[in-house]
């Protein structure tokens, strides 16, 4: 018969597992969302927590990193609600302060070499177009094209049929484009 | 017809560097890319925005360390979960809710309407009504029910006769 504390020791190892594998994708896929260190440090903590709690109910049907995903949007998206209700409740949407602020993550320093800014700097027009985005083409380019998943696993982590991540790709590409199309002479 | 393939290019640059163009379209696009010069030109640009070498995977911070986790488990096991009423679960309960409310409402004009009402009310009752002149006892209204027993309306008014 297995003893509890052995059972739970295994518990504790199998999420050690999930959590040191998964940790940079997740904080990763956070940042890109949030556009802030901080903030997105905060928010990887918080999807393990949930997944923490979860863990014994997850059936395994989808890759573990796919239901980690799932958590960081859901909880991402209640994020992003909760601040446009809070600013909305403290007038704060008439400045514009805030989003200028948050944005800055993947600018450079200045004692980079030219070849490397010009570099940060294409992703960082690429990365602002993209945060212009609406939310959902938003998350699934980020999933595609900075986590690398494919299409069905877009799906999963976003709870939608893959008809829907078809169009919602479509769209956010063509979408993209246009956002870029006055800055693709310098690129 | 050629303005209309360079406009149709122009917008297909990026699904068309990815690959996810239907069959057609991207044969068309690349045939129409190669005689566009500013075509051309505009998805080398992009090829070179797009490009998967600009990605730049972002350190993982010290502080996300097994040590801190467990810490942050062990405070929160003490505590109760808390459920926040957000927007989105008001929205969902709302929308959820939504159909059932009118469903009952419906149901309940329904008998309201149904129930027999103002049937034994006179001629000269709808003559009144169109030019009133006199009270109501004078018109003898105050012999009529217009209210069918029990409705609802009289419950809720309290009205008696």
């Amino acid at each position: 018969m297995v003893q509890p504390a052995a059972q739970q020791k295994a518990y504790w190892d199998a999420f050690r597992t999930v959590f040191e594998e998964n940790k940079a994708m997740v904080f990763s896929l956070c940042l890109r969302l949030l556009g802030n260190r901080q903030e997105a440090e905060d928010l990887t903590q918080e999807v393990f927590l949930n997944a923490y709690r979860s863990f014994p109910h997850f059936r395994k049907e989808s890759k573990t990193s796919t239901w980690l995903y799932s958590i960081a949007i859901n909880l991402w998206r209640n994020e992003l609600r909760r601040k446009k209700f809070k600013k909305w409740l403290s007038l704060d949407f008439l400045s514009e302060e805030q989003g200028e602020k948050t944005k800055k993550e993947f600018a450079g320093g200045e004692d980079e070499p030219v070849a490397v800014l010009e570099k940060k700097e294409i992703g960082r027009i690429v990365q602002k177009a993209i945060d212009s985005l609406p939310e959902r083409q938003r998350v699934a380019l980020i999933l595609q094209h900075y986590e690398g998943l494919v299409y069905e696993e877009i799906a999963k982590a976003m709870g939608i049929s893959l008809s829907s991540v078809e169009s919602l790709l479509f769209r956010a590409k063509q979408n993209l484009q246009k956002r870029l199309l006055p800055y693709l002479e310098y690129f | 017809m050629k303005d209309e393939k360079h406009k149709k290019s122009q917008k297909n640059l990026l699904l068309f560097l990815d690959g996810e163009l239907p069959k057609k379209e991207m044969q068309a696009t690349r045939e129409h890319i190669s005689r566009c010069s500013k075509c051309s030109r505009n998805l080398e640009s992009l090829s070179r925005a797009w490009s998967r070498d600009n990605i730049e995977q972002p350190a993982v911070p010290l502080s996300l360390s097994w040590a801190e986790m467990i810490q942050r488990i062990e405070e929160r096991k003490g505590k109760p979960r808390v459920f926040y009423l957000s927007w989105l679960s008001i929205r969902r309960l709302a929308t959820s809710a939504a159909f059932p409310f009118a469903l009952f409402l419906a149901i309940l004009s329904g008998v309201y309407v149904g129930t027999p009402s103002s049937t034994n009310v006179p001629e000269s009752l709808t003559a009144a009504h169109v030019q009133p002149s006199g009270t109501i006892e004078e018109f003898g209204l105050d012999q009529f029910n217009l209210l069918p027993a029990g409705s609802l309306v009289e419950t809720l008014v309290g009205f008696e006769q």
